[in-house]
């Protein structure tokens, strides 16, 4: 076999491992409420159903919050930042994205939420990206937010 | 079951769904007996290419039947059901056709036929095997849509047919014309990748691994071009129909048309090396048919489940034996590939032609050049497709899910970035013999400076805020080695780039026009190309996102922008509903109309749908969305006597707790007082929670000015703090406003990167036109050895 040859294969081969590395060991893990509650960061993927009648659009505060209830059966509190996604009533399930915080709530910052099966591009909200509002909800007088 | 509404179907309704059925089933054994006949009478070309030719046409036939099912409205076939309705306009109704599983397999099926009879004619010596291969493929489709099958009737109602009032519809997003145009095109794109595998698997078969290339280069053109545009087609419509301000997010079903893209883009840079230097022979093979296998594992792993939660799109649960036809179509036409390939491989040396041996001057030459974008095609090709695999990987060796972010592929893939685009500006100033640095350089170098130039005037055109909403100078991006970079320069560094490779091909193109018009197609195609790229790495790299409320009572204020709520009737169930944005700004005064309405779903709940507004101009676009109105200014907030919060300009305090009746009986009140003060206004204000007879809450909201109201949610006897919620008294409309600089050059590189691929294919298509003596030679005949008139082409032509 030619030198050149040898050597774009194994600089292919290389490639595809450090390819394959990447994306298996940085791409975003999908965990249960129990692992999400024992993890740090904010960019775990929390998948589950949303209870529909938990659901409370805050317009002024610009938020959304909601219970998420992962394929084990445990929920948590979700509050996203952002307008209420239009399919959130009707999604068989929901990913959010984000991070267990100190107040015991999962902060989403991205949601995704996925329509009952049926074949057809539907692109459900994606709403949150690098978003500028500032959400003023009601604080204490002179105080921090609650 | 209420039957109210349900009609016998007309005879003719159904025997014409039989016919569609049996169109299907017939055409697989036509393809299959044009398979026997080619292996039984290998020289009979007629009876085998009429058999083609019937088989393909029966998918056609049954596409007809299943537009004319979905138009008149025979909701007695499930599919028909499930995807049309009364309400929908004739061209929507068309489109349901594709819309759902099964249509989209019997439309990939159509595509596929009517690339594979059009390339026919042109297949000369390898039309045996071609059809062969084609057929092959197209029985297997044949057999998936036996299962998948469109003409699948409903269930009968006490043992007869009924035809049910209405249908299902469409689901409301896909209720846009995006819905009639999108998909034909890009399966008419993935139709013709079948072109390119068939003719390189017919060209291993016949031994004859040179006269193919120069004949299906036009082809292999119309493929990128066509799936290209598709892939565009189907950005724009995100775009403009949905409500992330963007056009692409590597959602796997995005990957699944980006890989086969990139790798047929591959093959038609391979197949200039082989037509001029006569090399790359198996490499070209290859290339040739991993579009078409790409495209089968990309079907595969979006129709099977195991994306799971990982993409935005919802698939119906495939027929467990349809998915096991395509896995083994898939594998066949893989292994049969790879299994030929390997022995043509150790035939090499008897089967291959003489290479042109003149070696190039430098390194710095066309073959290098065409070579090195192959490679970084098929990198870009290998990311997307290892990203999109994911969970399947992960679900095969038994471990928790995972999804690849938009970030993740942006930071692997930006690594091939630069020297891609470098070398779209580069090499089409090469030559096969090559140039040193300095040549180079020489010929390029006014590119280079109106690059610059240009730039440079990018970046102080996103800067004035007279012209766009300036660029937020504080602004970082990740780098994937952990670090953050300011976005100023690192987006107008990647805009260079691109404006870089627009200018390079454009002087190339200037330099070719008088002598070979029809060959400067491809540099068209390279200019489009970078000026979509620029247009996409400008519009998102200086986007500019705010989220805002409006209100009839209270205009936003935006970008500088003043946005007024037009207060008057609304009628939220009409489909094409537009609210009235009253935007005063900028110099300019104009409505914007985002949509929105709502839909009963089948339980009852109203589900809002919406689409943007989008203000296009030529320096930026300004996006619009509307979102559904709701009285909450906050959530609920409790509060223990005496404590003062603040909402806005709305500072409250809650004084304490009165009550009247009888705790928990019917007729017992709570009044939640409060002092207000807002800047032109305070109070005192009551928020009261009755118990009903019905032992219901009953609720009287205080009144807060003009504006606001406050609703007691509940109460707490024990602490007397009052949970309460402050609302508007009118809805008030989140908005999300996006601006875009610069989008225009999205569109406008789109539409020449398709005029490109348009006379690039016309040029190489007449160029490829056979000769007398491939048209005189008998069937089954061995290749002839190479002859003077098989020179290469000219090289001067890219």
């Amino acid at each position: 076999m030619k030198t050149g040859a040898l050597l774009g294969i194994i600089a292919s081969a290389g490639v595809l491992t450090a390819v394959s590395y990447t994306f298996l060991t940085q791409s975003t893990q999908y965990v249960t409420v129990a692992q999400a509650k024992s993890m740090k960061g904010d960019n775990l993927s929390l998948a589950g159903v949303v209870d529909k009648k938990s659901i409370d659009v805050s317009v002024g505060e610009n938020k959304v919050r909601f219970v998420l209830t992962d394929d084990e059966g445990t929920s948590v509190r979700v509050v996203y930042t952002g307008p209420a996604p239009t399919n959130l009533l009707t999604a068989d399930r929901a990913v959010a994205l984000g991070g267990m915080k100190e107040d015991g709530w999962f902060h989403a910052r991205n949601l995704m939420l996925k329509c009952p099966s049926k074949y057809e591009a539907d692109k459900p909200a994606m709403a949150g990206k690098n978003s500028q509002y500032q959400p003023e909800p009601m604080k204490p007088a002179g105080g921090d937010s609650k | 079951m209420n039957l109210a509404g349900f009609t016998e179907p007309a005879p003719w309704t159904l025997w014409i769904g039989t016919i569609g059925r049996g169109s299907i089933l017939l055409a697989g054994i036509a393809f299959l007996v044009a398979i026997a006949l080619s292996f039984k009478a290998p020289t009979k070309d007629k009876p085998r290419r009429a058999l083609f030719i019937f088989g393909s046409s029966l998918f056609g036939l049954a596409m007809g039947i299943k537009v004319v099912l979905a138009v008149t409205g025979q909701y007695h076939y499930q599919y028909v059901f499930n995807h049309s309705s009364r309400d929908l306009e004739l061209a929507f109704k068309v489109a349901s056709s594709w819309a759902g599983q099964e249509g989209s397999f019997l439309l990939w099926a159509c595509c596929s036929a009517l690339f594979a009879c059009l390339a026919l004619k042109f297949t000369g010596l390898y039309e045996r095997w071609f059809t062969i291969v084609s057929s092959g493929f197209l029985a297997f489709l044949a057999g998936i849509l036996s299962f998948e099958s469109p003409f699948k009737l409903l269930e009968a109602i006490n043992g007869r047919i009924l035809t049910p009032p209405d249908g299902n519809g469409l689901t409301p997003a896909l209720i846009n014309y995006w819905i009639v145009i999108h998909p034909p095109i890009i399966f008419l794109g993935f139709g013709s990748l079948l072109v390119m595998y068939a003719w390189a698997m017919a060209a291993m078969a016949t031994k004859n691994l040179d006269d193919w290339i120069v004949p299906v280069r036009p082809w292999a053109i119309v493929s990128t071009t066509l799936v290209g545009l598709g892939l565009c087609l189907g950005g724009f419509w995100a775009y403009e129909m949905l409500n992330w301000g963007g056009f692409w997010m590597w959602d796997p079903v995005e990957n699944t048309s980006f890989v086969p893209w990139v790798a047929a883009a591959a093959f038609l840079h391979g197949c200039f090396i082989q037509a001029a230097r006569k090399r790359g022979h198996f490499m070209n093979l290859v290339l040739a048919a991993i579009p078409f296998l790409s495209f089968c594992y990309g079907t595969f792993l979006t129709r099977s489940g195991f994306l799971g939660d990982t993409s935005v799109h919802s698939f119906a649960n495939m027929d467990r034996n349809a998915l096991w036809i395509l896995v083994a179509t898939g594998s066949t036409a893989l292994l049969t590939f790879l299994g030929l390939w390997i022995v043509r491989l150790r035939q090499a040396k008897s089967i291959l032609p003489e290479p042109i041996l003149a070696t190039p001057d430098t390194a710095l030459n066309k073959s290098a050049g065409y070579t090195s974008a192959i490679w970084m095609l098929l990198f870009f090709g290998l990311v997307t497709g290892i990203g999109m695999s994911v969970p399947l990987i992960q679900s095969l060796t038994g471990q928790q899910p995972r999804m690849v972010q938009e970030q993740l592929y942006h930071f692997v893939l930006g690594w091939a970035f630069p020297p891609f685009m470098l070398g779209m500006a580069l090499v089409p100033f090469t030559t096969w013999r090559g140039l040193t640095p300095k040549a180079l350089l020489g010929k390029v170098n006014l590119a280079l400076a109106a690059s610059i130039f240009l730039a440079g005037l990018t970046l102080i055109l996103v800067g004035n805020d007279n012209l766009v909403v300036a660029y937020d100078a504080e602004r970082t991006v990740s780098m994937p080695w952990g670090g953050a970079v300011p976005a100023t320069p690192w987006v107008i560094f990647l805009g260079w780039l691109c404006i870089f490779a627009v200018t390079s091909n454009v002087l190339r193109m200037a330099s070719l026009w008088k002598t070979a018009k029809l060959s400067t197609g491809g540099l068209l195609t390279h200019i489009g190309f970078a000026a979509a790229l620029f247009g996409l790495v400008i519009s998102r790299g200086f986007q500019q996102k705010v989220q805002t409320i409006v209100h009839p009572d209270y205009p936003a204020s935006v970008f500088g922008y003043q946005i007024a709520f037009i207060d008057k009737p609304y009628n939220f169930a009409d489909r094409y509903n537009q609210i009235d944005l009253l935007m005063t700004g900028r110099g300019e005064t104009y409505t914007a109309r985002p949509g929105l309405y709502f839909t009963t779903g089948n339980d009852g709940t109203q589900q809002p749908q919406l689409w943007p507004y989008i203000k296009h101009s030529p320096f930026f676009d300004v996006i619009v969305i509307l979102y559904p109105g709701d009285k909450n200014a906050t959530g609920e907030t409790t509060f223990a006597v005496d404590e003062e919060r603040a909402f806005q300009d709305v500072l409250l305090t809650y004084k304490g707790l009165e009550t009247e009746g009888e705790m928990g009986a019917p007729g017992a009140t709570f009044r939640a007082v409060f002092d207000y003060a807002t800047p032109t206004d305070a109070g005192t204000l009551r928020a009261t929670m009755r118990i009903g007879e019905d032992q219901n809450f009953v609720f009287e909201d205080g009144i807060l000015g003009s504006s606001y109201a406050l609703r007691l949610n509940r109460i707490d006897a024990a602490t007397k703090s009052a949970t309460v919620t402050l609302m508007y008294q009118r809805d008030a409309y989140p908005l999300e406003i996006f601006f875009k600089p610069l989008t225009i050059f999205v569109w406008t590189g789109v539409a020449l990167m398709t005029l490109g691929g348009g006379v690039s294919a016309f040029s190489r298509w007449r160029s490829a036109k056979p000769r007398k003596r491939d048209l005189a030679e008998p069937e089954g005949t061995e290749p002839e050895s190479k002859k003077k008139e098989d020179a290469p082409e000219p090289v001067a032509q890219v």
